[in-house]
């Protein structure tokens, strides 16, 4: 073969192993922050009874967790994070207590099933 | 893989007889091509320069469009190409690639050829997941001879150029000010050395440098950890980029009439990438700095498929070793 051949065919090759193992591997991948309820950065009236943190792939409920703590650093009390049996790429948490106004920071550790790891925290605010 | 699009399209555009054979000259050492993921940081797969890490992926195609300059100031010929690569992980540091600046055509005259093809080994030397650092290494072999032959109307390299690659790359997640958190900075150095000084027709290759550095803004990142944003713009990564090539040794005299032997060269211009689950997309304006460069603003293109969240298990994985500590605390 010449090499014009040989470069399409090295192509093709690599193209079928892409589509074979696309279709037979179960795919997942890095789980980031998708978005959260009350949201990134927001501001919101009324104080929530739940944290809801959406993410871009399922998560493995056993590696993943959630802090709720105020702008100050005090830990809030809150329940476990548990994935939603009917969308597992989203996990809730529920609040102990009603919150006073001011700015919360929510930290979060998750791993998605393909054992990669991510992390973050936001704020959000409860206005007064 | 635009560098040598630039690059080599200098020397050539001013010798109008072979203008045809330039633009194969013209055609690219491919670049690795690779999205990075450190601690909460993704680089995506840059088109000027290559991004900071190793992966499994497959960059099929990017895209190149360029109009090239005349030294009289007249255009020159419009050159276009279809370039293609493939990353393996060896281990979860360290990566082996291959690819080509594939397929070149060009118009002003009408020719076309194939590049030659590449092979480029990569290695993560230091990442720091909490800082979003990563520092990585590479030495890339663009084989001569190995596209079009001689007799074709682009013909490729005949001679092999060993190109000696150090990448940095800094996400600002750990900046004070929340409108900082965002941004993230790339940037790559290369040094090329031609396997051959001489050419049977008693020209000269020249050795160069290469250097070129992407700011990105990361609404992705902004999303996830700064603010919520509408669902349109939440997986977009827009960014500036600039890459240029200076001959260092090695240069032929110069000649009346035409651009200078040792003149820099590069391109300037905004991206835009979109991040999927399974795939990326980039594309960008590219404005060149001097005539020497091109004379109208091109584009790039890129599409790029992320291997290691396609087929974690198989293909996606590295040979050796557990995949992608690096995004581990
Ligand atoms: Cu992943």
């Amino acid at each position: 073969m010449n090499i014009r051949a040989k470069s399409f065919v090295a192509a093709l090759a690599v193209a079928a192993a892409f589509n074979v193992s696309a279709f037979n591997a179960p795919a997942w991948a890095h789980a980031f922050l998708d978005h959260a309820v009350p949201a990134v950065g927001s501001s919101v009236q009324g104080a929530p009874r739940e944290l809801t943190l959406n993410f871009t792939e399922n998560i493995a409920p056993a590696f993943s967790g959630v802090t709720l703590a105020s702008a100050a650093g005090g830990a809030i009390a809150k329940g476990k994070a548990r994935v939603d049996p009917s969308s597992p790429a989203t996990l809730h948490v529920s609040i102990g207590r009603k919150l006073a106004p001011g700015t919360y920071v929510v930290r979060w550790h998750v791993v998605s099933v393909d054992t990669h790891h991510t992390s973050g925290s936001y704020k959000f605010t409860v206005a007064p | 893989m635009n560098r040598s699009l630039r690059g080599r399209a200098r020397l050539c555009a001013p010798r109008t007889s072979i203008l045809a054979a330039c633009a194969v000259l013209a055609a690219f050492a491919s670049q690795a091509r690779a999205h990075t993921i450190v601690g909460n940081r993704v680089f995506p797969a840059t088109q000027t320069i290559d991004d900071p890490g190793v992966n499994d992926e497959l960059s099929l195609p990017t895209f190149s469009y360029l109009t090239l300059a005349n030294p009289d100031g007249s255009p020159g010929p419009l050159t276009y190409s279809l370039g293609w690569e493939y990353m393996k992980t060896i281990t979860a540091d360290l990566g082996f690639s291959v690819g080509s600046g594939g397929y070149n055509w060009q118009q002003r005259p009408n020719a076309h050829g194939w590049s030659n093809i590449e092979t480029e080994l990569k290695y993560v030397i230091w990442q720091n997941p909490a800082a979003e650092s990563i520092i990585a290494t590479a030495v890339n072999v663009e084989w001569g001879n190995t596209g079009s032959p001689q007799s074709a109307e682009l013909p490729s390299d005949p001679f092999s150029t060993i190109t000696f690659k150090l990448f940095a790359g800094k996400g600002l997640g750990d900046a004070s000010a929340d409108w900082l958190k965002p941004l993230a900075i790339t940037g790559e150095y290369d040094f090329s050395v031609p396997a051959s000084t001489y050419n049977a027709d008693g020209s000269e290759n020249p050795t160069t440098i290469a250097y070129g550095a992407t700011l990105q803004y990361s609404l992705f990142y902004m999303n996830s950890y700064v603010q919520e944003l509408p669902w349109l713009f939440r997986r977009l990564i827009p960014a500036f980029e600039a890459d240029f090539t200076t001959p260092v040794s090695n240069l032929a005299p110069n000649t009346p009439g035409d651009f200078g032997t040792n003149v820099t060269t590069g391109v300037v211009g905004p991206s835009l990438y979109y991040i999927g689950q399974y795939f990326e997309v980039g594309v960008m304006a590219q404005v060149p700095i001097n005539s020497a460069s091109g004379t109208h603003i091109g584009a790039l293109a890129i599409v790029d498929f992320f291997l290691d969240d396609i087929a974690p298990n198989s293909i996606g994985k590295p040979l050796f070793g557990p995949p992608q500590p690096r995004g581990h605390y």
